[in-house]
């Protein structure tokens, strides 16, 4: 594997569709990095930062991730022939194990981290991201998790606050997009800014 | 390796090295009609359909008669025959319901091919010699079949016939023709060109597998038999058609779609594994028929040539043994292959016979074509994101199982969380992916506009929602809310209630209006709430006057 690594050297980014290069630091996703979100639209916001490079043939791996919308998924511009959904286990050391195999094989892993891994755990898996030069994002989308995935040190947090919901008016019309309001912070953000994202979903 | 070889040929299925590119095999082809649909129903004399992508693939003779034919949309069918039992299509099903039979016929011919359910084939040679002839052998096959399927619980209802001739397309005929008179049907040696002849066109799209399209044309260009096609030479079709008058020429001619490799094979293409301890799980075989299909494509690919035909071999410690020939007329990739390693181990074990763990596995490519370069991508075939990622979910499903492990495929609803069904990765073709995720262009009546919310609950949670005065919000007959919405809280906790800013809607669902116990009727709205300093978009449904929050814009 370390050989063919060598052979081929990888682009050391992926692509972004330019309504996410507008806010997300250095304009492209850097391979071997962690990305977070949070907040209330965590969940949507992730599937946007991954479309352009599935579409571009990165395989795209949902890990534990409960009740995500395919049909979300397909209108954020997933290539769906590319996405995989993973169940792991529980446990922290199959879940260490299984998500491990995961990063194996695929470029971009989105995943919620359940509670109660164990931070050795965490860190075998974060090498191995670096190692195998894959993307995580890492979603909290409630209130459970936030503790375990704040021990991935992530290089990017993408913290997001919906503003304001454009579309429905008492009985009339219906959700056309949002006011996100991003701040991105992390270890790899010397200085962290704050984006008003005109949001679709 | 060249024991290897020997070894393959000494079994009476092995005609390859010797035949060239136009002798014929003569072939048995056992074929249950509307397998699908039989393994489906449950009882006999029963209205059954199988549906895939909202279009009736399969249907019980009894639904046929009550106007329901295949190709025909849902609602449609259900228009015909009101009572019918509509199913979900599960290859895995009809694979497992089918297996009793192949396990009876394995009794008289111990190497057969499976390539669908409900269908059997293989080569007579060896079988009929030892049955005394082509109809003692039918008959024998007849008879087995029918106690098999009487003894799996299965009913006078299926029809089932024995086809004997030479080459595949006369004798799948054969079979077919031999399920409507309800006695085996055995076409002299040498005659099967001769019985073609009188046919019409339309049987090479029914059983031949060329595409309706081109079938259709030739119609219109007034080659309504197969004997008009095959007066036509080779050079005309091909001139006319491009690569698939080449097989039309052949088909016509009684001869297989694509013409066998006659060259020696390639002196190490038998592909073998020896586990050092006797293996258990069906898991671990199925990781090393990866491994196994891997480099067996890999030295196919290098040659030229891609396999079409393939035998697969498990044995036990104790001597159990499995065989079978797996056929695939686009030829069999990686991905193919271990599907039919795992098929072929799943019948293993519920045949009940094996008491000891796995020792030996061997894929050897029994029949093997020009490999035409169906170029997928820029490159030829698959990239190495792709290689990468197949690898990983074989693996991944080896460690936590193969149910964990789920790709989309699109079935189609006017909910968000019925678009899509999730099915095991691990038993889809990777590589024809496209299809199964691309649903048509039109849109549902009576979906939620776009944007899809990106959290849709498996369980929906009870909810209330109550306007300004505190009663419960209420939707009438004719759609309409009775007042407007103004706070929801969660049912089950007692947490402060989020009070509603704006709202949309409502969308109203009827389904199955007809069948009072499937019936449907929901109203959806779009609420946009707010507790604290936190906004939140999130569709709650009404159903038998309860609230249920379904979907949050995440």
């Amino acid at each position: 594997m370390l050989t063919s690594l060598a052979d081929h050297p990888k682009p050391s980014h992926l692509p972004v569709s330019d309504a996410v290069r507008s806010f997300i630091p250095e304009g492209q996703l850097i391979r071997g990095r962690v990305v977070a979100c949070s907040g209330d639209a965590a969940l949507s916001v992730a599937l946007s930062l991954v479309a352009q490079a599935t579409q571009e043939g990165s395989w795209l791996a949902v890990v534990g991730v409960q009740h995500i919308a395919i049909l979300a998924a397909v209108e954020r511009g997933i290539a769906l022939e590319r996405l995989v959904l993973v169940h792991p286990p529980q446990q922290s050391t199959e879940w260490s194990t299984t998500v491990a195999a995961v990063v194996d094989g695929f470029d971009l892993i989105i995943m919620s981290v359940p509670r109660g891994v164990s931070p050795s755990d965490i860190r075998r898996v974060h090498t191995r991201i670096q190692a195998r030069q894959s993307i995580a994002i890492i979603v909290n989308n409630d209130s459970s998790g936030i503790k375990s995935s704040q021990l991935f040190h992530p290089d990017v947090v993408l913290h997001t606050t919906t503003s304001q919901w454009v579309g429905p008016d008492q009985g009339a019309g219906f959700l056309q997009h949002r006011d996100v309001r991003v701040q991105v912070s992390g270890r790899r953000v010397p200085r962290p800014t704050e984006h008003i994202v005109r949001h679709i979903g | 390796m060249d024991g290897e070889c020997h070894d393959l040929q000494s079994t009476s299925f092995v005609t390859l090295a010797s035949s060239s590119s136009n002798s014929v095999t003569r072939v048995a082809v056992i074929y249950c009609a509307d397998w699908s649909a039989v393994a489906a129903s449950d009882s006999s004399g029963s209205l059954h359909a199988v549906v895939h992508a909202q279009r009736v693939i399969s249907c019980t003779p009894q639904a046929t008669v009550a106007g329901v034919r295949i190709g025909m949309r849902r609602r449609e069918a259900q228009g015909a025959c009101p009572q019918l039992v509509i199913s979900v299509h599960q290859p895995e099903r009809d694979r497992r319901s089918f297996e009793p039979i192949v396990s009876a016929v394995v009794e008289v011919v111990p190497l057969v091919e499976v390539s669908e359910p409900g269908v059997i084939v293989f080569a007579t040679r060896g079988p009929s010699r030892y049955m005394g002839g082509d109809d003692a052998l039918a008959a024998k096959l007849h008879a087995v079949v029918g106690d098999a399927l009487a003894s799996a619980g299965v009913t006078a209802g299926v029809r089932f016939g024995v086809g004997i001739a030479d080459g595949r397309l006369m004798a799948s005929i054969a079979a077919r023709s031999s399920a409507h008179t309800g006695a085996p049907v055995v076409v002299p040696v040498g005659d099967s060109e001769q019985a073609l002849v009188e046919l019409p066109v339309s049987v090479l799209d029914d059983v031949g597998g060329i595409q309706r399209e081109v079938v259709s044309l030739l119609e219109r260009l007034g080659l309504a038999t197969l004997g008009a096609v095959a007066e036509l030479s080779a050079a005309t079709l091909v001139a006319r058609f491009g690569p698939v008058g080449q097989e039309l020429h052949r088909l016509s001619h009684g001869c297989d779609q694509h013409p066998p490799i006659a060259i020696a094979p390639p002196p190490d293409r038998a592909c073998r594994h020896i586990f050092e301890t006797p293996v258990e799980q069906s898991a671990v075989v199925v990781a090393v028929a990866h491994e196994l299909a891997e480099q067996l494509v890999d030295h196919l690919t290098t040659n030229g040539v891609m396999c079409v035909r393939l035998y697969v071999r498990i044995e036990s410690e104790n001597g159990e043994r499995s065989e079978r020939v797996w056929y695939r007329v686009e030829g069999l990739s990686i991905a193919a292959m271990v599907e039919r390693v795992r098929w072929q181990m799943d019948a293993f074990i519920a045949q009940n016979t094996l008491t000891s763990g796995i020792v030996a596995l061997r894929l050897a490519p029994d029949q093997l074509r020009h490999n035409e370069g169906k170029q997928l991508d820029l490159w030829g075939g698959v990239t190495q994101a792709d290689e990468w990622a197949q690898r990983a979910i074989t693996r991944v499903s080896a460690l936590i199982g193969s149910e964990s492990v789920v790709v989309p495929e699109w079935c189609g609803g006017r909910d968000p969380g019925q678009a899509f069904v999730l099915v095991s990765a691990v038993s889809t073709d990777l590589e024809r992916r496209k299809e199964q995720v691309a649903g048509p262009q039109q849109s549902w009546c009576g979906e939620l506009p776009t944007p899809t919310p990106a959290l849709v609950y498996d369980e929906p949670i009870a909810v209330i929602v109550q306007d300004d005065e505190g009663k419960p919000l209420l939707v009438t007959g004719r759609h309409e809310l009775s007042a407007s919405p103004a706070t929801l809280r969660m049912a089950s906790a007692n947490a402060a209630p989020y009070a509603v800013v704006s709202w949309a809607g409502p969308w109203p669902v009827e389904e199955r209006w007809w069948d009072p116990t499937r019936r449907r009727r929901l109203a959806r709205l779009q609420l946009v709430i707010t507790r604290g300093d936190t906004t939140r978009a999130v569709i709650v449904a009404l159903e038998h006057g309860q609230w249920w929050l379904t979907a949050t814009y995440g």
